[in-house]
């Protein structure tokens, strides 16, 4: 009993840091970190800044916590792919700029918080999102992108997707997958040309190494009392997931990459 | 021992609203309607333009389809620049200076689809 008491206090204490964990994934959050107007200005920035640099296709990540409150090693909570795309107006016009190809857990209202969905929105809505006044970026090289793009044009995109969410997925497993995953995931069907997801992930074990995130066996034991989405039972010690930081190492060391940096708002 | 055990879990179940804080969709969203966002915007002199759908933008002479060759097995992750790849390299983009807002969001309604009625 004493054990269990001790257990279950670990647990509460722990549950306070477990927005340490986070790689949420959600749709239509607004963070009271800047105003309409400020997020409004901010996605029109990294929109400038992609273009400026030719990127048709970049993957964006926001921070949707505090700094304080990340694990080492992880300063991003959910990343998207931006596509440049000729955007179709309400007034019948049409506009060049970014849509914004994301994966999304559900609130529990609209949908479980343990299924993602597709969802295709714009880079308002990614800035909205952001605690922070910095975002990272990742160019693929051009080859890349055109294979990216390819996937998210294809039936293959919603193949790799597997709506069973967990903030912390191990992208060396399907059971689960997060947003950063699921970007892996439509990589990896680019590099090796296949709509397989099984050889996706076969791929990925032999070649990426996911980012560790430290949390000890009483958030694995607890953790689904506090936040159902907290699902680790696809992890074998360590708990392995896709950061922006692991991410942008793969791309790098596989020249992948045209380059990857950290944009910061200009008010 | 039993309460203090529910305590602590309790505390627990307490604490993880903030940890669901970037994951509340519409729950908290006093002032995130996409319409209101919108007039908001225009009342503070920023352009916007609601967007109706996405479609490619286009690329010269680039395949938009996955090719049916598949390169690379099990071997490295690098792949070499292919034809295509240079007009994705093709200088810098346009975009805009609207800034794009979404239609508004689906009704909420609940997600649990129900089983008709067999007939």
């Amino acid at each position: 009993m004493r054990t269990l008491i001790a257990l279950a206090a670990a647990a509460a204490l722990t549950t306070g840091a477990l927005p340490a964990l986070a790689q949420d994934s959600s749709a239509h959050v607004v963070a009271p970190h800047f105003t309409a107007e400020q997020a409004a200005a901010f996605s029109k920035q990294v929109e400038r800044s992609l273009a400026s640099k030719g990127a048709r296709v970049a993957m964006v990540f926001r921070a949707g916590r505090g700094r304080d409150q990340l694990p080492e090693g992880i300063s991003y909570t959910h990343g998207a792919f931006w596509v440049y795309r000729t955007i179709k107006t309400a007034d019948g016009g049409s506009l060049s700029g970014y849509a914004v190809y994301n994966l999304y857990a559900g609130d529990g209202q609209a949908w479980s918080k343990i299924e993602s969905r597709l969802v295709q929105d714009y880079p308002l809505d990614f800035t909205r999102g952001s605690t922070v006044n910095d975002m990272a970026v990742i160019i693929p090289s051009p080859e890349m992108q055109r294979r990216i793009l390819a996937v998210i044009d294809s039936p293959t995109y919603a193949k790799v997707h597997n709506p069973a969410y967990s903030l912390v997925a191990n992208p060396w497993a399907r059971k689960y997958q997060n947003c950063n995953n699921f970007m892996l995931n439509v990589i990896g069907a680019a590099i090796w040309e296949t709509d397989d997801p099984e050889q996706i992930t076969a791929d990925l074990k032999a070649h990426y190494k996911p980012t560790l995130v430290k949390a000890n066996a009483v958030v694995r034991l607890f953790g689904p009392i506090a936040d159902q989405r907290l699902r680790t039972d696809d992890q074998k010690g360590p708990i392995r997931t896709a950061t922006y930081e692991s991410l942008a190492v793969f791309m790098a060391e596989n020249k992948l990459l045209q380059e990857h940096y950290i944009f910061n708002y200009q008010p | 021992m039993r309460s203090l055990v529910f305590l602590s879990l309790a505390i627990a179940a307490l604490a993880s609203p903030a940890f669901a804080q970037d994951s509340v969709d519409h729950a908290s969203a006093a002032g995130s309607g996409v319409s209101e966002v919108a007039a908001h915007l225009a009342a503070s002199g920023v352009q916007t333009a609601v967007a109706v759908s996405a479609v490619p933008a286009s690329v010269g002479g680039a395949a938009s389809m996955v090719g049916g060759s598949a390169v690379a097995g099990s071997g490295a992750a690098s792949v070499d620049g292919a034809a295509g790849s240079a007009k994705f390299a093709s200088g810098p983009l346009k975009v805009d200076d609207r800034v794009v807002v979404a239609p508004d969001a689906p009704p909420a309604v609940p997600y649990d689809a129900q089983e008709p009625k067999p007939k």
